[in-house]
């Protein structure tokens, strides 16, 4: 398996007016060819923050950034904003979670899926439209002629993001990475954009990096997942061992915080986690989730666990950690 | 049913007529269009569907929260819609609504005191300064938050901190029914699942009805005792919530509850729904989903299909298919 | 915290007790505040200065500033007259302190009569499509003359005096303070907690005075401020060309206006004054773009 893009000790913080604030705090992770990660986390996990500085979109000013991210090879940290920029949207595409601010209103959508396959190659212009008019096609747009020239508040939610979708395929990338590319739509439109990503999945061959709270899409679409908390990662398997022999008492949390259809309230209520996220900025001593953990202790407060093997392709970040029987 | 129903809602609508442009007829978003359905005590209704089906403006039509363009809500008995200011304003204290965004819903500068105190003071709850503090340390204690909660300020708090001040300021007047508009959309996944525990423990040990508006059906499946599907303004299915989850008539709900990510077993065949949601300003002719129903026939383009009862079945559905009980293939 | 939490079988209700997050004491916080908006601190002192100049006036070592003196006239700066004196003999240092009184006066009445005013017209403005269409293009008139024409034109309708000044600063600065009200009102008008507040069986007036007024004062405050600042300006310049304050009474606009004709040979008995009008309008703006930046919602939070 040749592994595309390599991730170690990430770091980043941002330098705010009361002081630096640490958002991710030394995660590591590798992304193979044609392999599917997902990042799950909650509110201040730092997924978010995670994936852009794949792509080192965030304000070079206000942010530091240490670790590595190295992609075929190359340190993305250290090349020149130029080479980046060369990078963007060719080799690693990328999708947002909410199209209507992704997209220039003032555009036409055919103009601006051309203009995402102009930047990194050099086509005439129409060549680039008889493309767009192909990728358009390709991410199941519906009468594809016609919605070229299109404004994006004329379109649908689910068609925005299918539009999303085409301009970062525009260059046949990598790397994909969708930052809660379903969240912001309907479910039913969820579904068939889904369905979408597994298809494209399987044609094109991209790896792509998933981030996400919602562990439905992770079962759906992701071989891999990775569990982050607080900016940390705490767990990493693949999707069959996370969903069914969860190591991390977080993550075990977090799955049974979801309810599923076959059950309901007469069988007893959801799986809480007490308290809230601790807030990124307070200094931490030992485990970020110490505080909530059921299955916490002493030294659960005092040192901060390391990420040990639980299985070949398992890892989980604890002192505690729940040991499930194979079934 | 035994017992008179304590919300009952009689074909109401909710029409919002668009600026005009220019000459010729105005457009009107049909937001809800003919709606009814009935709340008992003590019982969850859960309002599903997508984004544009009304279900928030039902929401808040229920409420009085803006007027009807026709129908009828009736509450105990006594009938709410067209009430007079003052006194819907008093009968307010019975029904009650928490809403989506707990950042917005909390005055930013006010006291969570000062939150709670309001409709206490405003239905005459409880008289006294004494005893509204009292009751204000009580009604923390009910949803979880420590008595000190009351003098800081209502942005001090977590999203879902904030939502357990809104559900206590909720409680506060000792409602019969409280609405919840996406109440807990807006959380966490482990913060929605306190949430959600709190509410269920809330009802069982008030008797509380709720009308739980969502578009999340793994949350509403959980929490619920019955469901009610919109689409586009219209209910297209409406009963139990084991009938409706388990054997799904309507060809939406079917679609609905197949999209729904499934983390535990393998993903059953899944319906896939062609198409966008149409604009609530100009539905379909006949029935509103059938430019996307996989099942739709010459009558659906045509007729508007009105909810009936299936059998001796506790549910009522819409539509033209010929449904008998054993369900459809 | 450290407390054990109750696993999924747990069948009684949930009792996680949960404690906000922490504030810093509040000293602490002012003197923070205060130290990141150098401003503030600045235009308060400016402000501070002048207002008790103006205050004070008698006792700062003046005399009478309309005393006229023909033998002593065009003095120049000396330890009897600290600014030398003016074309009719009037001492110069006296009518620039007194001329304080004016600049503060108007500035201070008209910032408070236009937010009053300005609020009473936002929020009838806000309150309904009809109301809002008939006032807002009541206030576009206005705003398209300039300011200063309308103030002459004012005037020029009315006897002058120092009260019909502040009038017509105020007529002139209201349509500014209503457009600020009104758009604050008419983005709280949509917020879910007003609708909560309905919900919570709450009276309009009630509504008004306790969830949306309290969103107003901060904006009103650093209108205030902008309004204060023009009113000091529009009065000197209306004193100036002679159409503002009562030659009577002494103001800086006043004082220019007398020494303009001798300007290129006593360049002090403009000057002087000009430079007060100049500080006390540098200490009003920064007063107010100190306001303005503590006081945005973004930073609301963080402090």
């Amino acid at each position: 398996m040749t592994v595309v893009l390599e991730v170690q000790r990430l770091n980043v913080s941002f330098v705010a007016t009361s002081g630096s604030v640490r958002a991710v705090r030394g995660v590591s992770f590798s992304v193979a060819r044609s392999e599917t990660l997902a990042i799950v986390g909650e509110s201040g996990s730092g997924k978010s923050v995670t994936a852009l500085s794949l792509m080192r979109l965030h304000d070079a000013e206000r942010t530091k950034i240490s670790g590595s991210v190295k992609f075929k090879g190359a340190e993305l940290l250290e090349v020149s904003e130029a080479e980046m920029r060369s990078v963007r949207g060719n080799e690693i595409g990328m999708i947002f979670q909410e199209p209507m601010s992704s997209l220039n209103p003032l555009m036409q959508i055919g103009n601006q899926v051309a203009e995402a396959i102009l930047l990194h190659q050099s086509v005439s212009r129409s060549e680039a439209k008889q493309r767009a008019l192909r990728l358009l096609i390709q991410v199941g747009i519906a009468d594809p002629e016609r919605r070229m020239r299109e404004y994006p508040h004329q379109l649908s939610g689910g068609m925005r993001q299918r539009v999303m979708i085409a301009m970062a395929l525009a260059c046949d990338p990598e790397i994909l990475i969708a930052d809660e590319p379903t969240t912001a739509l309907d479910v039913t439109v969820q579904a068939q954009i889904l369905d979408l990503m597994r298809e494209l999945k399987a044609r094109t061959g991209a790896s792509i990096v998933i981030i996400t709270h919602d562990l439905g899409v992770v079962a759906e679409l992701a071989d891999r997942v990775v569990i982050m908390y607080a900016g940390v990662k705490m767990e990493e398997g693949t999707t069959a061992e996370i969903f069914s022999r969860p190591a991390h008492p977080y993550t075990v949390g977090l799955l049974g915080a979801i309810p599923s259809l076959d059950r309901n309230r007469s069988e007893g209520p959801l799986t809480e986690i007490p308290g809230q996220v601790p807030s990124p900025s307070h200094a931490r001593v030992g485990c970020s989730f110490a505080a909530r953990c059921s299955l916490s202790s002493s030294i659960c407060f005092e040192t901060e666990p390391e990420l040990e093997d639980v299985s070949p392709s398992h890892t989980a970040a604890c002192h505690h950690k729940i040991r499930t029987p194979v079934a | 049913m035994s017992q008179p129903a304590l919300l009952e809602v009689i074909s109401l609508k909710k029409h919002f007529p668009r600026p005009r442009i220019g000459f010729g007829p105005r457009e009107v978003v049909r937001a809800v269009d003919d709606v009814s359905f009935a709340v008992a005590r003590g019982e969850t209704l859960s309002i599903v569907g997508e984004s544009g089906c009304g279900k928030s403006t039902l929401g808040r039509t229920v409420l009085g929260l803006t007027p009807p363009s026709a129908g009828a809500v009736w509450f105990d008995g006594w009938r709410v819609d067209g009430l007079a200011k003052p006194q819907l304003r008093k009968i307010r204290r019975h029904f009650q609504i928490i809403f989506q965004d707990p950042m917005a819903s909390l005055s930013p500068r006010m006291r969570v005191r000062d939150i709670l105190a309001e409709p206490l003071v405003n239905f005459g709850v409880v008289k006294g300064r004494k005893a509204v503090d009292e009751r204000i340390g009580e009604l923390l204690d009910m949803v979880g938050l420590a008595r000190d909660a009351a003098v800081r300020f209502a942005h001090e708090f977590s999203g879902g901190q904030r939502q357990r001040i809104c559900i206590a300021r909720a409680l506060a007047p000792e409602p019969s029914l409280i609405v919840c508009d996406e109440a807990v959309s807006a959380l966490d996944v482990s913060v929605k699942a306190q949430i959600v525990n709190l509410l269920v423990s809330l009802q069982d040990s008030l008797g509380l009805s709720l009308l739980f508006i969502s578009h999340d059906l793994a949350i509403v499946g959980h929490l619920t005792h019955r469901i009610a599907v919109m689409y586009l303004g219209v209910m297209v299915e409406i009963g139990d919530r084991d009938l409706i989850l388990d054997r799904p008539l309507h060809p939406y709900t079917r679609a609905l509850i197949s999209s729904v990510p499934k983390t535990r077993g393998e993903a059953s065949r899944r319906i896939v729904l062609a198409g966008d949601v149409p604009s609530p300003i100009n539905p379909p002719s006949g029935c509103r989903f059938h430019t996307r129903c996989p099942k739709a026939f010459d009558r659906c383009k045509v007729e508007e299909p009105k909810l009936r009862s299936v059998g001796t079945q506790r549910r009522m559905v819409a539509c033209h298919l010929d449904i008998s009980e054993q369900g459809m293939s | 915290m450290n407390h054990q939490a109750h696993s999924s079988s747990m069948a009684a209700p949930l009792q996680a007790v949960e404690l906000p997050i922490r504030r810093a004491k509040s000293e602490w916080r002012v003197l923070r505040f205060l130290k990141r908006h150098p401003q503030i601190v600045a235009g308060s002192l400016i402000l501070l200065v002048v207002t008790l100049v103006a205050i004070f006036a008698p006792l700062l070592g003046t005399v009478d500033p309309r005393a006229i003196s023909v033998t002593k006239r065009l003095r120049p700066p000396s330890a009897e007259f600290w600014f030398g004196t003016d074309a009719l003999g009037r001492d110069l240092y006296s009518r620039v302190v007194y001329g304080a009184r004016i600049s503060v006066g108007v500035s201070v009445s008209c910032a408070f009569l236009s937010c009053v005013g300005g609020s009473i017209v936002g929020m009838v403005s806000a309150s309904g499509r009809w109301a809002d269409s008939v006032v807002m293009r009541v206030m576009d008139g206005f705003m398209s003359i300039p300011s200063m024409l309308l103030a002459i034109a004012l005037m020029a309708a009315t006897r002058g005096s120092v009260g019909t000044v502040i009038a017509a600063i105020t007529v002139v600065e209201i349509p500014r303070v209503a457009r600020v009200i009104r758009s604050v009102m008419l983005a709280l008008r949509e917020m879910p907690f007003v609708e909560a507040a309905v919900a919570a069986g709450s009276t309009t007036p009630k509504i008004f005075v306790r969830h949306l007024l309290p969103a107003v004062v901060s904006p009103l405050t650093v209108q205030a401020t902008f309004v204060g600042s023009a009113a000091i300006i529009i009065e000197a310049s209306l004193s100036f060309i002679g159409a503002g304050t009562p030659p009577t009474i002494p103001s800086w606009g006043n004082i220019m206006a007398d020494g303009k004709a001798l300007w290129q040979v006593k360049p002090h008995l403009v000057f002087i004054p000009a430079v007060f009008l100049g500080v006390t309008i540098l200490g009003v703006n920064l007063l107010g773009d100190g306001l303005r930046d503590a006081l945005d919602p973004r930073m609301a939070e963080r402090s």
